[in-house]
């Protein structure tokens, strides 16, 4: 399968569904506990088109994986997830059977994971388990072709002697290594859309740069759209298209990366981007958003911001702002967000 | 890969399993057995034996259990604990009960085919009586004439074993001695074509008494596989063949037993009392009770000061209901004994002990019995009747003012008590004294205190002694048992050991299996095999 | 890997030698004459004391302790473990012939024990808190708590007696000799004792397997698309042998004590039956020699499970 054919094909998927890639519609995610229901998201939408980068923004708990998750039925049982669509190429993910969704897992829709040391069986070779992952999609399983795939895998995402390597164990990998690794696992099918989850968090800052360089180039080499779910700003402008900015589990700001860097209309965002550490300007103290993330199993009345906000007023404290167009492509779900323009 | 390792691993070990299978079952088809039914039977040991078939080796139950099946002896002794002759066709006591001549079958061959004649007996007792041989039994022949001289090495030979003849035997007593037919005329009678090389010291070791395929006994050995079972085949040589073609002894616990005679995995087995109800139960079955010879006793340690009074000795007797014990603890399946001598060998008229509460206390108190002294009651424990048995007496002693505190105690540990004279009382059982009451002595004579025999409570009664040497003395079975009747009033009214009960012998026996004579304890040896059948 | 056998190896010796110490201490310290005991109380005569006498000597159960012990390590270095105190014969030989019995005893039975615990381990782990669940949980109650000679006397009740499906004693027929012969009586005993030994196992490799199921590479498999039994057998399963693994290699000595009370009850001839006579009737040089079998088991069975550990788990290989 060349690239070139992908590319045709799926602008010719999209001409016929007319629509995007991924269309998340009112996902909303209860957690059901012993402590009570958290709702860990509420109400997200969020469209990914073909080719695109879109990076999904937050804090820990802001609801950023559970979302991500979601789109593939990787939560555990204890997990309630309700939502108007989830649709992929224009089918219902949520409709599909658990065989017919296990062929779009790790097929048209690759996964990285955030910690690759605890996300690859260590008691399995790295080659067995990129073979495997090449193997589950064959339409006639042939062990020596995923095998050879395997090595041609690790060769394409930087992993040095991949012939010798493909018997080795995760243990004895570097931390970039290994998630090398995991990129080949998640890019072997060709897949349309990637989902990754905090791919370079668990690494040091170093190797960041090298898997972000690696990241962009196989979604530059098989065009896939990208789920990039991050907490971190500057591997935002490194890569994304869109930026979604989601807090308390719902979503307070999208836009396109280069409006949104200049020019935040949340709240929320802006102190964000204030908060950064910056090489070109010089400051005595750094600036962060006072305040600690709103406890999930009993958020805040009205707006979930509103304890942090400079902006605050008493409207904030009742009423929740919904999500609305501030213009070109801009949303935001902020009572006073013209403020920031 | 590492699943293929896991796998490899299971399947290795289930072939390695079933190797080991097929090579611990038995190798090769027995030969001579079709296997049918009709012509095997299953017989329960009640123990495993020790796989050494001698005479010569320490006295195991069932080990002579198998011995019955292929070795055969002067005279037998059969159920009703009455001298048979076997392979002596007749025999003579001479009126002074210094000779006895025994008369031996003609014509007869070991298994192996070899003529069977007196040399092979006159071998026979001149080991039994050597004590170079470590026989344990070897003390019993004191009483031949010139076994003294031999062991002091003044002689080569024993004087008082002579072959005049093929087919005749003859024993030379020391002194008077009608109990050592008894003693010594039912010794298994062992090949000297095979044994005779040896020297003295080194038979016993010989690998025969493993595999003794060479006897006169009604069956042959074939093979003994360790704890499954011993097989023995029907020897055609026997002067009276078996009709049974094959023999299988098979050792297991009573449960199991049980459980088989129902199944019909086993044919002939002890059982007691407890499993009455449920043999008794199964249709294939029939049972059979035999009263036994051993009976179970308690000896009061005579060297200790205060059970040398008589008193203090018939009051413990008043003071239990034994009858009551017996109905409790063996479900009526015993006899209640009132001296050492066999129920039948008994004169009428003993003192019954029967429980009389009031009378023991007053002996007690005649006899100065302190009221504050506790006396121990040791025995091994194991046995459900005597483990019941133990706590009724102690509680039919407290009802008389005798404090008394059970002791369980291992069999090795006896010895040394009996030694040291430390015991106070000791249950335990055992002994036949039912084929010639002059065995009795070994027990009861001041001569025989242990460890000089088996007088374990230090009894002594010059007069008891006095009377059952003079029955010894003589062939005359009329002034015998005169003697005797007088010697068992005297020891009934001495009360030398607290005689308990007999339990009966229970066996079970396959309603196929025609002839079999259940022997009196689960112990004893088997009674002419030969002569059982089975039918349909 | 061979630094490290040899390592472990001296340790067992050394370890061996002062079991020996105290095993033949122990066992020469018992109170109690076992050749006295040989000849009952009423078959006692007069050349009993020289018989007893006489054997001691021969047995060399006269001399002091050390020397007796010197005198049977020297002997047991070359393979002589003396002779049976009752019947004379060679410990070995008599051990030899039971060891096979038990073997296959214990191997079966260990067979079965993991054929009941990894199936239902595995389904409990899945279905947690389901009626499965807790039924597997039950069972495995049962199986640690019902003594297992109890079992064994309901089944021969059953098994033997109402429904004559299967012989209840013994390992073969004499007059039926055949594998299957062999296997039709072992398949009561080897069942006992491997639904005895099932219930620890499942227990472990049940919360093996919770631990595993909520690991991160599960989840990587579940998001490659791999249906759910391939995540739990070839991912979860695998990790969950480690810990397992070990925890049944360690527990061999546990299969032979159950192995014991199973041969007396079923007749099976094999080491229990002779470890429970030998015992009763005081041969010494029986019970050192079967004291000795268990402690080199004990110790096999620990090393075993560190190599095993070894094995399975990639991270702990040694270079």
């Amino acid at each position: 399968m060349s690239d070139g054919m992908l590319a045709t094909d799926r602008s010719y998927a999209e001409s016929v569904n007319n629509g995007p890639l991924l269309r998340v519609d009112g996902l909303s995610v209860d957690f059901h506990t012993e402590d009570g229901v958290v709702h860990a998201v509420s109400d997200v939408s969020l469209n990914v088109h073909a080719g695109q980068i879109v990076a999904v923004v937050g804090e820990s708990g802001s609801g950023k994986t559970v979302t991500a998750m979601s789109v593939l039925r990787l939560l555990p049982k204890s997990a309630e997830v309700m939502a108007d669509a989830i649709a992929f190429r224009g089918t219902d993910l949520q409709a599909m059977s658990p065989a017919e969704l296990r062929k779009v897992r790790g097929g048209p829709v690759g996964m990285i994971f955030q910690d690759p040391m605890t996300a690859l069986n260590p008691v399995m070779t790295v080659g067995a388990q990129v073979a495997e992952a090449v193997l589950l999609h064959q339409r006639k399983p042939d062990k020596k072709a995923a095998w050879a795939r395997a090595v041609e895998l690790l060769r394409l995402v930087g992993v040095p002697d991949p012939a010798q390597r493909v018997k080795q164990y995760p243990h004895e990998f570097s931390g970039g290594m290994r998630q090398r690794a995991m990129i080949a696992m998640a890019i072997a099918n060709d897949p349309d859309l990637i989902i990754a989850d905090e791919p370079t968090t668990a690494l040091d800052v170093t190797i960041q740069a090298q898997v972000l360089a690696l990241l962009k180039k196989a979604q530059a080499e098989t065009g896939a759209a990208t789920i990039l779910i991050t907490h971190d700003l500057g591997v935002v402008a490194e890569l994304a298209d869109a930026v979604v900015v989601m807090y308390a589990g719902r979503v307070v700001e999208t836009g396109g990366v280069q409006e949104l860097f200049a020019n935040p209309r949340h709240p929320y965002t802006k102190g964000l981007l204030a908060s950064l550490p910056r090489m070109d300007v010089e400051v005595d103290q750094l600036d962060p958003i006072p305040g600690n993330p709103p406890n999930m199993a009993d958020p805040p009345a009205g707006c979930a911001f509103h304890p942090r906000c400079p902006l605050a007023r008493a409207r904030c404290e009742t009423e929740r702002p919904l999500l609305r167009d501030v213009g070109a492509g801009r949303r935001s779900a902020c009572h006073f967000s013209e403020e920031l323009a | 890969m590492f699943r293929n390792r896991i796998r490899t691993a299971v399947v290795g070990l289930t072939v390695a399993t079933l190797a080991v299978a097929g090579c611990t079952g038995p190798s090769t088809t027995p030969s001579g057995g079709s296997g049918t039914a009709a012509t095997s039977l299953n017989v329960y040991l009640y123990q495993e034996p020790a796989g050494v078939f001698s005479p010569l080796a320490p006295i195991s139950g069932p080990d002579g259990q198998v011995m019955s099946f292929i070795y055969e002896r002067l005279l037998g002794v059969d159920p009703n604990y009455k001298l048979q002759p076997r392979l002596a066709e007749s025999y003579e006591v001479s009126p002074d009960a210094t000779t006895f001549t025994f008369k031996l079958r003609s014509g007869l061959k070991w298994s192996d085919g070899t003529p069977f004649t007196s040399k092979d007996v006159l071998f026979t007792y001149n080991l039994m009586a050597n004590p170079k041989t470590t026989s344990t039994t070897a003390g019993n022949y004191a009483g031949v004439a010139g076994v003294k001289d031999f062991v002091d090495g003044k002689a080569t030979s024993i004087s008082g074993f002579s072959a005049p003849d093929d087919n005749t035997f003859v024993i030379k007593a020391a002194k008077p001695n009608f109990g050592l037919l008894a003693l010594i005329g039912s010794a298994w009678i062992l090949p000297e074509h095979i044994l005779g090389k040896d020297a003295p010291e080194a038979v016993a070791k010989n690998a025969f008494f493993r595999k003794p395929t060479v006897g006169m006994g009604p069956y042959t050995f074939v093979d003994y596989k360790t704890n499954q079972y011993v097989h023995v085949t029907a020897n055609p040589n026997f002067f009276s063949p078996a009709k049974i073609k094959d023999v299988y002894l098979k050792p297991m616990t009573s449960d199991n037993a049980t459980a088989q005679l129902g199944n019909g995995g086993i044919d002939i087995a002890s059982f007691s009392p407890t499993d009455l109800e449920t043999v008794a139960g199964f249709n294939n079955i029939a049972t059979q009770e035999k009263p036994g010879a051993g009976f179970v006793r308690i000896a009061l340690n005579q060297a200790k000061p205060y059970f040398k009074d008589v008193k203090v000795r018939q009051a413990f007797l008043y003071a239990l209901d034994r009858k009551q014990i017996v109905q409790t603890v063996l479900a009526g399946k015993a006899e209640v004994r009132l001296s050492n001598f066999a129920k039948a060998n008994e004169p009428a008229g003993l003192n019954e002990y029967a429980q009389d509460v009031a009378k023991a206390k007053q002996l007690l108190a005649e006899a100065g019995w302190d009221a504050n002294r506790e006396v121990q009651l040791q025995w091994v424990h194991g046995q459900r009747d005597r483990d019941a048995t133990a706590t009724i007496v102690q509680n039919q002693l407290a009802a008389v003012g005798v404090k008394v505190k059970l002791v369980n105690i291992q069999a090795a540990e006896i010895p040394k008590t009996y030694q040291e004279k430390t015991y106070d009382m000791v249950l335990y059982g055992g002994g036949n004294y039912a084929v010639d009451s002059s065995t009795i002595n070994g027990i009861t004579s001041c001569a025989n205190q242990y460890p000089a025999g088996g007088n374990i409570n230090y009894f002594c009664n010059a007069q008891l002694d006095d009377l059952m040497a003079q029955a010894n003395a003589t062939a005359d079975e009329a002034a015998r048992k005169a003697l005797y009747d007088q010697a068992a009033k005297l020891e009934n009214d001495q009360a030398d050991l607290m005689w308990l009960y007999s339990p009966y012998g229970l066996w079970a026996v396959n309603k196929k299996v025609q002839g079999f004579q259940a022997p009196g304890s689960q112990d004893t040896l088997f009674w002419d095999p030969a002569s059982w059948s089975i039918t349909g | 890997m061979a630094a490290f056998l040899v390592r472990r190896l001296s340790i067992n010796v050394l370890v061996f030698f002062l079991i020996t110490i105290a095993i033949f201490a122990l066992v020469h310290k018992t109170p109690g004459d076992p050749i006295a005991m040989q000849i009952p109380a009423d078959q006692l005569n007069s050349s009993s004391a020289e018989f007893i006498a006489q054997k001691r000597a021969e047995l060399g159960l006269d001399q002091s302790l050390p020397v007796q012990y010197w005198h049977w390590l020297t002997n047991a270095l070359q393979g002589n473990l003396g002779v049976s105190l009752l019947n004379g014969r060679p410990v070995t030989e008599v051990l030899g012939e039971r060891i096979g019995p038990t073997v296959e005893l214990m191997g079966v039975g260990l067979l079965i024990s993991l054929l009941i615990a990894f199936p239902l381990g595995i389904l409990a782990a899945r279905r947690r808190n389901s009626w499965l669940d807790y039924g597997a949980t039950v069972v495995s109650l049962g199986s640690v708590s019902i003594p297992v000679f109890f079992v064994a006397l309901i089944v021969i009740y059953v098994f033997t007696l109402k429904f004559q499906w299967f012989p209840s004693s013994g390992i073969s027929d004499p007059t039926n000799p055949s594998l299957l012969n062999t296997l039709h009586h072992l398949v009561l005993p080897a069942v006992i004792l491997g639904f005895g030994n099932s219930g620890p196992f499942m227990r472990y490799v049940r919360s093996s397997m919770i631990t595993e199921l909520g690991a991160d590479y599960v989840r990587t498999a579940n998001a490659k698309g791999a249906p759910p039994t391939r995540v739990v057998l070839r991912h979860a399963f695998r990790n969950s042998l480690i810990p397992v693994l070990t925890v049944i290699a360690a527990n061999l000595p546990q299969l032979l004590a159950g192995a014991v009370v199973i041969e007396q009850v079923f007749a099976w001839p094999g080491m229990g039956q002779l470890a429970v006579s030998a015992v009763n009737q005081h041969d010494y040089s029986v019970i050192v020699g079967f004291a000795l079998l268990i402690a080199i088991l004990v110790l096999v069975s620990n090393l075993l499970a560190d190599v095993l550990y070894t094995v399975v788990d990639p991270r702990v290989r040694l270079r």
